[in-house]
């Protein structure tokens, strides 16, 4: 079969394209559906963009049906119910509940344990500095860089981030208490950040990994979160991270390293 | 007001673990589906579908029920079938292929090849682009559940899935996937 030349061919209107998409699903109104068909009718760039995205939809949702319906309820319920003795109802019942006091209490703990850690870590870092640098027993080994520590609490929302920074490991760890859930979008200037930069310390809530672009990752948090965003420097020392949190879809902050 | 797998999960929890078996049904088909997809066998998206369930039970307590359960199980199985891509690919020791090219079989491809080159051509897509087509064309959701399931706006879900079905209709102009369908 020949092939189309597509670069011949006139390019269709990000507005006509909508339209199409719109025929494929079903939901196009009377006013559309006549330019559709006009459109149909004049452009054959058209024409195949919406025979290639029906075949597209009909192949997907042929090869849905083809797949054959499962049953493994009796497997999994004979391997759940093993395991039920885990499961304490006077212990599991009190975390349904949206942010008790325990909860609370625990996450701030989590928090100040782990910003001690960080706090005794960066200024033992500085103290070796100087140190170093006078007795001039070594060279270029460990320097104190700017580092970015960072609070933020408004309507119900606190984030605090904390960061740790020596010529070779950058170490940013991101505090997240939140009954309504925001979105964090954490992105590099020059090097991607992938899950694995990314450690989960603590977690009572949600932290749901929603989507990885070529640029950013994303996470959909809410309750009390605790995570570290850790990179070395040998690769890409200039390499900014950023931070984004937004929260209905409006931004909230952004943070970016200096 | 409880939604009704709001009171299965607390019912669960509270030791009435048969009722997990509703749940199970409910959602075991579009889980496998969206897990077959992306490993691309049936015997390890069978295995890790039965995983994702046990999984998912072990750690009822930690579901939050401002969600739907299909959201946070649905989420469970994608990074469970991720991560057992990259372990299957750092086990076979398997090269990435970089030149991304594919070859139609010689004979007049049948439906299993065309839906190979399907399946290849999913995969490649980012995984935001990957998570729309999957949701709506394997695990049969709505453009309100999806948005629930990802945490995004209706018209972000709808806009993605424009741009992902626009992204795979080019991938698979590039290696003849439509030539194949109109000559059979």
């Amino acid at each position: 079969m020949d092939k189309i030349n597509y670069s011949k061919m006139k390019r269709i209107e990000p507005k006509d394209e909508l339209i199409i998409q719109n025929k494929i699903d079903r939901s196009l109104s009377a006013e559309e559906e006549e330019r559709f068909n006009k459109l149909i009718a004049t452009s054959s760039m058209a024409r195949k963009f919406y025979a290639d995205l029906l075949t597209l939809q009909q192949s997907l949702e042929s090869d849905s049906k083809r797949i054959p319906l499962v049953d493994f309820s009796t497997k999994i319920m004979s391997e759940v119910k093993g395991k039920q003795i885990q499961l304490k109802p006077e212990i599991h019942k009190s975390q349904f509940r949206i942010l008790p006091f325990r909860t609370n209490f625990l996450a701030y703990a989590a928090i100040l344990l782990i910003g001690l850690v960080i706090g005794s870590m960066a200024t033992y870092l500085a103290t070796s500095t100087h140190q170093i640098a006078d007795e001039r027993q070594f060279s270029g080994t460990i320097s104190s860089l700017p580092a970015l520590n960072f609070d933020y609490y408004q309507d119900g929302t606190q984030i605090k981030v904390q960061e740790l920074l020596t010529p070779e490991v950058k170490i940013m760890t991101v505090f997240i208490h939140t009954e309504e859930t925001i979105q964090c979008r954490i992105s590099g200037s020059n090097a991607r950040i992938t899950d694995k930069n990314i450690t989960l310390q603590f977690a009572e809530g949600k932290f749901l990994f929603v989507e990885s672009g070529k640029e950013a990752l994303q996470y959909s948090c809410s309750g009390s979160i605790v995570f570290q965003i850790k990179e070395t420097t040998q690769t890409d020392p200039s390499n900014k991270l950023s931070l984004q949190f937004s929260k209905n879809n409006l931004i909230i902050k952004q943070i970016i390293q200096n | 007001m409880k939604e009704q797998e709001q009171i299965i999960v607390e019912n669960i929890i509270a030791g009435q673990v048969d009722q997990y078996e509703i749940l199970v049904k409910k959602y075991q088909n579009p889980i496998f589906k969206v897990i077959l997809k992306i490993v691309d066998n049936y015997h390890d998206a069978k295995d890790l579908t039965q995983d994702v369930f046990v999984k998912t039970f072990e750690s009822l307590q930690q579901y939050n029920p401002q969600y739907k359960f299909f959201s946070w199980i649905y989420r469970i199985a994608i990074n469970e079938a991720l991560l057992f891509v990259k372990r299957k690919k750092k086990f076979q020791q398997i090269e990435e292929i970089k030149d991304h090219t594919y070859h139609l079989p010689e004979q007049l491809p049948d439906y299993e090849s065309r839906d190979k080159l399907l399946t290849t051509s999913i995969n490649e897509l980012a995984e935001s682009y990957k998570s729309v087509i999957l949701l709506k064309y394997y695990s049969d959701l709505s453009y309100g559940e999806m948005a629930d399931t990802l945490g995004l706006p209706e018209k972000t879900i709808k806009s993605r899935l424009f741009d992902a079905r626009k992204i795979l209709r080019e991938k698979l102009v590039k290696i003849d996937f439509y030539t194949a369908v109109q000559s059979n």
